[in-house]
């Protein structure tokens, strides 16, 4: 069959037209995807044409265009040869471009992650197998102007590919999508799916222009000749081309407020792809409708592979599929029937066409998946995760770029954390920008961390405490180590410095504290007046430590930092001042006990050593007895031995006048005073009523502590006296005057202390204790008793001085111990009323008595003659103890007396009295 | 103009240190008053510009006259003058908006570092143009 | 040592014991020691700080704890742990209600639980230490108290 040769020069540039689509396609891909990626991208545009082009002439073409077998497949043709024939071989060129074109559809969709050799495989397979097959069935006997695919013979009309070459990429696309799986990060887990963004939209726009204009040829030279119906196929082209673009742009918009270029750019080839199928057979009205619902379908098809997750890089299964299936369909909707010659009803038309598309999808698709899936399995067509980070420029390829670079050096910064490193800064070129700028913001960055970790040296070092904390009290991410030391809390950062500090606070002090940091954070507030107020200055914070309490004394300092008049942070100090505080309270209490026992050591200081010895062993034994009174175990005989109680605080008392050690006797009464308040009540006597004893003992057992430390300092003292010639005697007798002294005066009565008899004879040692004590009862007896009033003592016609004589000598095989004083004797009547009112005898049985029974009353308790009640009489215990002291020794007690005149008692101790007392 | 000062404190003494420190200070004494009741009628009065205010006070008390200043005439400035060593009364009386404090015993020096500060003046120079 | 402060604290234990019981529980004659008392079976420690500081302590034999037990447990109350139950639980009480009785001014730690005499753990009970023996029963438990 020959041609004319201006057809002839036609196909050849419309082939040329078409080959222009593979610049078209390489630009659009790599301007819609990563410059890391770009090299990848672009290369296969090219290599995909190489292999389809081999491919073909070696067999597609002749499975295509070759003689038909039945319709099925083509034969002949194999390793193609034209034997010279031009039409042929022009035919052959503008086939081979349109194979390309169905191949390089791929590239775009499985971008960014796809094996470079794979995709080569698969291009194999679409330029070898899968087009020149479908390619005879909807286009066979081309060649020969006769329709001989079996598809084609059914009347289904395919003008120059929509379904043939562009839903067969589409499809092909689709199967590998499925295979390979979505970009990195394109649909994140959990997430809403994220866009990717292309490097280079110029770039792409250019790539989409070049495509508009291959498609002149695409479709025009399909006519196969260059007649009358080129020129409206073109026009066609056209205007579904620009149908397209405006219509995706517009809806886009209206969808997303945004002017899109991927709406644009897609709409265009949509529309240019929906009218591939029927530009020979429609109107420019039509060619404006289908072009425009190829830009919507599109626009759907983007958004349903978006729900359903697959991630096809450039858009090419909505564009070339989605178009292609609608432009293959609007053939049997939009085709006028007298140039589609099909013969067919508009069902029927219909029915070819959507036969049509359904063969080339089965056949596409599940051939592609079959076999890649297969080849999958042993040789993975998907690029792994570390090389699709770093880009297929790098990993499949081995060319860098200058992105690249930078990425390496960022990546190599954020695992290595070094901040000196620089990325190289290209100059001229846009990523050479960001490395400048991303050079001087890592120059910054180094300059403050360097600053930053050396604050942070210094707070890690700092003595004090020293933190930050926000308007809510919680503590910042930096504050000084030693913190965590003061406040005893580890990882201090988010807490709330009230919630720390709070439990550690006496609760009477804790809105105190909550109130002034809330001052401190108003700003209004005068900080000078608020600071003065400050609870938090020296205070004392409780930390547990085992079962007890330990207690700090913290410092608090404040410092407000405001931003615009408000007050933003705390700037808070704390610094541990206990050991200042312990030194201070040490320094007070040191003091303090100084001064009391100034006091002590003068007392102290006057009495004879060695009678503040026997002094002392006394107190602790008194205070041992009362002790072990109150320790001894049961409720019962309460009343009894508070009785005992009183004797031995008596007795405390009275050695302690004797030695003029006020402060004791002060003690000892007021111990005396609380039993006998105990006594008085007439009610039972109950175990919680001597708590006060204890309190009272613990007060008199630290007293007679104090005293003991300080007789262990007067030691020294003390050895020195005990070198002198001892006359104990005459100590005695001088503190017995004393005491006489003393008792006479807060009597009111004078009286004169002989005790010149005492000294006549020395006392064993042993006994020297007890018979200070009897002396210092008789004469505190006498002195209360005995002796009266001045006043009674003129009117009774005696001098205003009572005499009192105290004498101790041996006396036959024993001692004799004595103590006379002229007052007015006992006076019976008062006795024997005393007596009575003690409750222990009836008023009759008091009468009966005879006048020595009634002499003996004065030696019980609980009867004193004495009006009130002091430091030296009236208890009625005096005497009772002298009588109890003497029978335990097996002594005698007589009591002469004779009313108005005098009054003497005698003791009789015998011989051995005192061996037995150490 | 000379700042104008109202004392309020129930003790006579008290009253005497203060207005024999406050004239050495060129304040102005508006006048004195020893309750809270008879300090807001002479407030009232007199609208001084600096009160000095004791807290325990018989018939209204310094944070309850405090309160009532406020209410009135918001700008005024109060000194919180008291024995009290209790901070917590003395953090009320700043809420309720005193501007100052000072803590008996005082010393002369105290009180004119104190009105200073509150009157916003420097170094003690109390009488402003 | 104020009497009142004394009284208070054996009045919480008193209560806690009458309560627990619901019999009466008597107070004993209460004495000071100088040094520190002789530890029971079980004692339940509470540090005080603040105005006073020192501690608290009930010591009791295990016998009264066991007998303690079982009168508010039933015979669930028999084993160890349920002792040891017991002492914490009113150690706790005791603690909870002193810090009542005593609010603001003192701090109360946590109480603490010891098993026998243990060497290791210093007792703060500051001298002099007043003993109070609380009788229940057949037995008697000591609270003892030694405050500065």
């Amino acid at each position: 069959m020959e041609k004319r040769l201006i057809d002839i020069l036609w196909v050849l540039t419309s082939g040329c037209l078409v080959f222009v689509m593979q610049a078209g396609f390489a630009m659009l891909e790599t301007g819609m995807t990563r410059s890391k990626n770009s090299i990848n991208v672009a290369i296969k545009n090219l290599t995909d044409f190489g292999v389809a082009v081999v491919a073909y002439w070696a067999v597609g073409f002749a499975l295509m265009f070759g003689p038909s077998a039945a319709g099925l497949v083509g034969a002949g043709y194999f390793a193609f040869d034209a034997r010279g024939g031009t039409w042929l071989a022009a035919f052959f060129f503008f086939q081979v471009m349109f194979c390309g074109t169905a191949a390089t559809i791929v590239s775009g969709a499985v971008a960014e992650r796809m094996r470079f050799s794979a995709y080569l495989l698969s291009t194999l397979l679409i330029s070898a197998l899968l087009y020149p097959v479908f390619g005879h069935w909807a286009w066979g006997g081309a060649l020969e102007g006769k329709a001989a695919g079996w598809l084609n013979t059914l009347g289904f009309v395919d003008f120059a590919g929509s379904t043939v070459v562009h839903s067969m990429g589409g499809w092909m696309s689709l199967a590998l999508l499925l295979i390979l799986g979505p970009r990195t990060g394109r649909f994140p887990a959990g997430g809403a799916p994220r866009a990717i963004p292309g490097s280079n939209i110029p770039g792409a726009v250019l790539g989409a222009m070049l495509l508009l204009f291959g498609w002149f040829g695409f479709n025009g030279g399909s006519v196969l000749a260059f007649n009358a119906d080129v020129a409206p196929i073109i026009l066609n082209t056209t205007l579904a081309g620009c149908s397209g673009m405006v219509m995706s742009l517009f809806v886009g918009f209206a969808l997303t407020r945004r002017w899109n270029t991927a709406f644009a750019i897609n709409g265009c080839l949509a529309g240019l792809v929906a009218i591939t199928a029927g530009c020979h057979a429609v109107n420019e009205w039509q060619a404006l409708v289908i072009g425009a619902i190829g830009g919507m379908v599109t626009l759907g098809l983007e958004a349903l592979l978006e729900r359903l997750r697959i991630d096809d890089a450039v858009g090419a299964i909505p564009v070339h599929l989605g178009a292609g299936v609608w432009g293959t369909l609007a053939v049997a909707l939009f085709g006028n029937p007298e140039l589609l010659k099909t013969g067919l009803g508009f069902w029927g038309q219909l029915g070819a066409q959507a036969l049509g598309v359904a063969v080339c999808g089965a056949w596409t698709f599940s051939l592609t998946w079959l076999i890649m899936k297969g080849i999958d399995r042993f040789f993975p067509l998907r690029v792994t995760p570390q090389e699709e980070q770093d880009g297929l420029n790098i990993s499949e390829h081995g060319s860098s770029t200058e992105i690249f670079d930078l990425y390496r050096v960022m990546d190599e910064q954020s695992r290595t954390g070094d901040l000196s490193l620089r990325v190289p800064e290209e100059p001229f070129t846009e990523v050479g920008q960001i490395a400048r700028h991303y050079n001087r913001v890592i120059g910054g960055l180094q300059t403050q961390t360097v600053a930053k970790s050396e604050y942070l040296d210094i707070l890690d070092h700092v003595a004090d405490g020293l933190l930050l904390v926000d308007r809510e009290l919680r503590i910042g991410p930096y504050y000084a180590k030693a913190t965590e030391q003061i406040l005893e809390r580890p990882g201090l950062a988010g807490q709330g410095l009230l919630d720390l500090l709070g439990p550690r606070l006496l609760e009477k002090d804790r809105p105190t504290v909550r109130l002034f940091f809330d001052m401190l954070l108003d700003g209004g507030k005068p900080l000078r007046s608020v600071l003065k107020l400050s609870p938090l200055r020296k205070i004392e914070c409780f930390f547990e430590a085992g079962a007890a309490l330990r207690s700090k004394h913290l410092d608090f300092h404040f410092r407000r930092i405001e931003r615009g008049g408000k007050v933003e942070r705390l700037m808070v100090l704390v610094r541990d001042v206990s050991e200042e505080a312990r030194l201070g309270e040490a320094v007070r209490l040191e003091r303090d006990r100084g001064r009391s026992e100034m006091e002590l050591f003068y007392r102290m200081l006057h009495v004879d050593p060695g009678l503040l010895s026997e002094f002392l062993a006394g107190l602790r034994d008194g205070l041992r007895a009362i002790g072990s009174l109150l320790e001894e175990e049961g409720a019962e005989r309460l009343r009894e031995r508070l009785q005992t109680l009183l004797r031995h605080a008596h007795a405390l008392k009275g050695d302690a006048l004797l030695l003029d050690l006020g402060f004791i006797a002060d003690q000892a009464h007021a111990f005396e005073t609380r039993i006998q308040g105990l006594l008085s009540n007439p009610g039972e006597i109950q175990p919680g009523d001597f708590l006060s004893l204890a309190i009272g003992l613990s007060e008199l057992q630290k007293t007679q502590g104090q005293m003991e430390a300080l007789l262990a300092r007067l030691r020294d003292f003390e050895k020195t006296l005990a070198s002198l010639p001892e006359r104990p005697e005459s100590l005695l007798a001088a503190a017995l005057r004393n005491l006489g002294e003393r008792a006479a005066r807060d009597a009111q009565k004078k009286v004169d202390l002989d005790v010149s008899e005492l000294g006549a004879v020395a006392i064993p040692a042993p006994g020297r204790k007890l018979v200070r004590e009897l002396l210092v009862q008789l004469v505190r007896n006498a002195i209360a008793h005995g002796i009266e009033a001045p006043a009674a003592r003129r009117e009774a016609g005696k001098g205003e001085t009572g005499r009192i004589q105290v004498g101790f000598a041996h006396r036959g095989p024993g001692w004799l111990l004595w103590c006379r004083d002229d007052g007015g004797g006992i006076r019976v009547a008062e006795l024997r009323a005393r007596a009575v009112a003690s409750g222990r005898h009836s008023a009759e049985a008091v009468a009966a008595l005879s006048p020595a029974e009634l002499r003996d009353l004065v030696f019980e308790p609980g009867i004193s003659t004495a009006e009130g009640v002091d430091l030296h009489a009236g208890r009625g215990v005096g005497l009772d103890l002298v009588k109890r002291w003497v029978e335990g020794i097996r002594g005698k007690v007589a009591l002469l007396t004779e009313p108005g005149a005098f009054t003497e008692f005698r003791i009789e101790l015998p011989e051995d009295a005192f061996a037995g007392e150490a | 103009m000379k700042n104008r000062l109202l004392i309020v404190d129930d003790s006579v003494i008290m009253r005497r240190v203060l207005e024999k420190y406050a004239r050495a200070l060129g304040l102005e004494i508006v006048g004195t008053a020893a309750n809270g009741r008879d300090a807001l009628g002479l407030f009232d009065r007199h609208k001084p510009d600096l009160v000095s205010l004791d807290i325990t006070m018989p018939l209204l008390d310094g944070l309850g006259c405090l309160k009532e200043i406020m209410d009135r005439r918001p700008e005024t400035k109060v000194v919180i003058i008291t024995a009290l060593a209790d901070r917590e009364t003395g953090l009320a009386a700043m809420r309720l908006g005193a501007k100052g404090f000072i803590q008996k015993p005082f010393t002369e020096a105290q009180v004119r570092d104190e009105f200073a500060q509150v009157l916003g003046l420097a170094g003690g120079a109390l009488v402003g143009d | 040592m104020l009497e009142t402060e004394l009284k208070a604290f054996i009045d919480v234990v008193i209560r806690y014991f009458s309560q627990v019981t619901g019999e009466t529980v008597a107070m004993g004659v209460p004495y000071v020691k100088a040094q520190d008392p002789v530890l029971l079976d079980f004692t339940g420690v509470i540090g005080i700080s603040g105005a006073r500081r020192g501690c608290l302590c009930v010591t009791s034999p295990r016998e009264m704890l066991q007998a303690l037990a079982e009168s508010l447990l039933g015979p669930d109350g028999r084993d160890e742990a349920a002792v040891a139950d017991v002492v914490g639980e009113m150690a706790n009480t005791i603690a909870g209600n002193a810090r009542e009785a005593f609010g603001s001014a003192f701090m109360i730690s946590v109480p603490v639980v010891l098993h026998g005499a243990p060497s290791d753990i210093t007792i703060k009970l500051k001298p002099p230490v007043f003993v109070v023996p609380i009788q229940w029963r057949a037995w008697r438990s000591f609270l003892l108290i030694g405050l500065e």
